[in-house]
């Protein structure tokens, strides 16, 4: 079963209620088939660099695409783009920021570490998910045989 | 009594002694030399008399006419040098003398006569010789003890003349000598006196002037004295009133000196002190600006997750859950979902007032002409089915942040419009014009406009004129306008009537392009 290892995407998000109208939105665009979610960076790091919990997974097995909040417990948004971009092993995995606002320095900041790409989290839900179909298409088409 | 009177006498003293020393010698030699010639005269009476008496016996002796004729010759003489002495000898004594003198001359001469009376007798014939010349013989002895009288009496006349001089003398040396001793004395007690006052008053003046030279200024000498000290006195006691005045303007002009020192140092004191609030209140202010970002961060972070949820869930329930929902209750929560967006709205604005706050400004030559004109087609494009008259007069452009001024224009024009589309003037107008170092931008519309008396509210946050029944908007816009022109040294103004448009104006520094 190597296609149950294949991971399309892996969620970064600490809000229970953020992941769950994130994999909606997702879901809705029926992109969520092969979706990992964690809740805070720790495990982030551990899922990509597959160690901690995730020790046996491959880190050659890299997900598709890495939607990350930066907002989050223990290690925070920014230092997992860090460490997951400046890590050759790694630094491929594409990145999208989930920022709550463009105009905050977080966004330049992410852009700067190396993030691809970014959605800001509307409130309004319907723009969510419109946001999320554009971008999922684009990294995970574009990804596929990377 | 005056010095200068002291010395005066002096003076005169001195001179009246010197003339009457002088009168004095004038008189006392004018005296001795009437003496001298009347010595001369009575020395010369007595050796006339001497001639006489060796004339007279050499008569005796001949009795010859010769001899005879000598004899009167000499007697004559003397008979005229005792007339002369009488006129010319004064004292009675010499008169009597002179008297008797020429008395015994006289009788001399009578008895001369009769000498020769007897000689003729005996020369004629029948005369008996030996009585003449007994007779002639006692003649001769009368004659003879006449001639020493005479003598005597010369001799008298001689020697009261040299004791006459000598009283003279005697006189005349005791007379200079009270005189110049009288000079003496008057000069030394003078000189004893101006001594005394000049050095009283020498002495009193110098304690004076010392006292007032050491700084007793206020002292004064004594004038009562009525001499030239006082005089002195007094013009050091005048001298000492100007030092004092003048002084008195230095002594004024060091306090006055010492009063703006003392002012100028609280002056610098309540400075530093200023100074000091100043730092402690920035301090603060910053602080507290701080604390608005955190609360802002917080606000844009915090705040709009549950939002999120509430929006996305209610959603959920509107598309998954239609089937078990009456109509009623599915427009319900799009109440909910429609009140969300409203608040994330005025969270995103009230984000973007903080935001203008904090971001640094970026300057830029700004074309007002261009901006202006592209940000009103933005508006108008929302507002599609309203057909506007844009006129666009002179806009100076500006070095500013064109960003900012962009929402300036934004919010200006979009309220514009905004507040147009119920009126039927349809009608924008745009100028601007540079005055005084600022440039002045304005906007009137004919729209709705806004009751005068509330022109103060129009640019607070959150403040609205209207209901949002009416016209859309969280009361944000004005306001932001408001601080961006602050922020680049300007002002904003309005000017309305209720039912006849209104106008914004606002002022952005005219800078120029260095």
């Amino acid at each position: 079963m190597t296609d149950a290892k294949q991971v399309d995407i892996l969620l970064v998000e600490d809000n229970p209620n953020d992941a769950e109208l994130a994999i909606r939105a997702l879901r809705k665009n029926k992109l969520a088939n092969n979706l990992v979610h964690v809740k805070d960076g720790e495990e982030a790091l551990d899922f990509i660099f597959a160690k901690g919990q995730y020790a046996g997974r491959n880190i050659n097995d890299r997900p598709k695409l890495v939607l990350l909040d930066l907002k989050l417990p223990k290690v925070d948004g920014l230092e997992v783009l860090r460490a997951v971009k400046s890590d050759p092993r790694t630094s491929l995995t594409p990145i999208v920021v989930l920022t709550t606002s463009k105009e905050e320095n977080d966004v330049i900041e992410s852009y700067k570490l190396g993030a691809n790409s970014y959605i800001v989290k509307p409130v309004d839900f319907d723009k969510f998910v419109e946001a999320v179909r554009e971008l999922g298409y684009y990294w995970l088409l574009l990804n596929e045989h990377l | 009594m005056r010095i200068r009177f002291l010395l005066a006498i002096s003076k005169y003293v001195s001179i009246a002694m010197i003339l009457l020393i002088l009168a004095i010698l004038v008189h006392s030699s004018t005296a001795i030399s009437r003496l001298n010639t009347d010595l001369v005269l009575a020395g010369e009476i007595r050796i006339n008399l001497a001639e006489l008496i060796i004339v007279r016996d050499e008569f005796y002796i001949r009795r010859e006419g010769r001899a005879w004729r000598q004899l009167m010759a000499k007697s004559d003489l003397l008979a005229n040098r005792l007339k002369q002495a009488v006129g010319a000898f004064s004292g009675t004594e010499d008169q009597e003398i002179l008297g008797e003198m020429i008395n015994i001359e006289m009788q001399m001469r009578s008895l001369f006569q009769k000498i020769i009376d007897i000689d003729d007798g005996q020369n004629s014939p029948g005369a008996e010789s030996n009585k003449a010349d007994e007779y002639g013989e006692m003649l001769f002895s009368q004659l003879l003890i006449k001639s020493y009288l005479l003598h005597d009496d010369a001799r008298r006349l001689e020697e009261k003349r040299f004791r006459d001089l000598a009283l003279l003398r005697n006189r005349s040396n005791w007379s200079l000598t009270l005189a110049m001793g009288l000079v003496v004395i008057i000069i030394l007690v003078n000189g004893v006196l101006i001594d005394r006052m000049l050095s009283r008053g020498i002495n009193r003046l110098k304690a004076g002037a010392s006292r007032i030279g050491a700084g007793e200024l206020g002292y004064r000498l004594s004038t009562d004295s009525n001499d030239e000290i006082s005089e002195l006195a007094e013009e050091i006691n005048r001298m000492a009133e100007e030092l004092m005045k003048t002084l008195t303007s230095m002594d004024e002009l060091e306090r006055e000196i010492s009063r703006r020192q003392e002012a100028e140092g609280k002056f610098r004191n309540l400075n530093a002190e200023l100074e000091d609030r100043i730092a402690i209140r920035t301090l603060q202010l910053e602080s507290s600006n701080k604390e608005l970002e955190a609360f802002a961060y917080s606000v844009a972070h915090d705040l709009r997750a549950p939002l999120r949820s509430i929006d996305g869930f209610a959603n959920i329930i509107q598309t998954d859950y239609a089937r078990v929902l009456d109509m009623e209750g599915l427009r319900l929560f799009g109440v909910i979902r429609s009140s969300t967006l409203k608040l994330d709205k005025l969270i995103g604005d009230l984000l973007e007032v903080a935001r203008i706050g904090k971001t640094d400004l970026v300057f830029t030559q700004v074309d007002m002409l261009v901006l202006a004109t592209d940000v009103f087609h933005a508006c108008v494009e929302a507002e599609a089915l309203v057909d506007f008259d844009f006129i666009v007069g002179n806009l100076p452009s500006v070095m500013a942040d064109a960003g900012m001024v962009s929402r300036i224009w934004t919010n200006l024009l979009s309220n514009a419009v905004k507040y147009s589309i119920p009126c039927p003037v349809h009608r924008i107008e745009v100028e601007g014009r540079e005055v005084d170092g600022m440039n002045v931008y304005s906007v009137r519309d004919y729209g709705v406009g806004f009751d005068q008396r509330y022109v103060d509210k129009l640019f607070g946050l959150f403040q609205r004129l209207h209901g949002t029944e009416e016209f859309k908007g969280s009361g944000v816009g004005l306001s932001i306008v408001k601080k961006i022109t602050e922020r680049h040294g300007g002002t904003v103004r309005a000017e309305g009537r209720l039912g006849e448009g209104a106008t914004f104006y606002f002022t952005l520094p005219a800078r120029s392009q260095e």
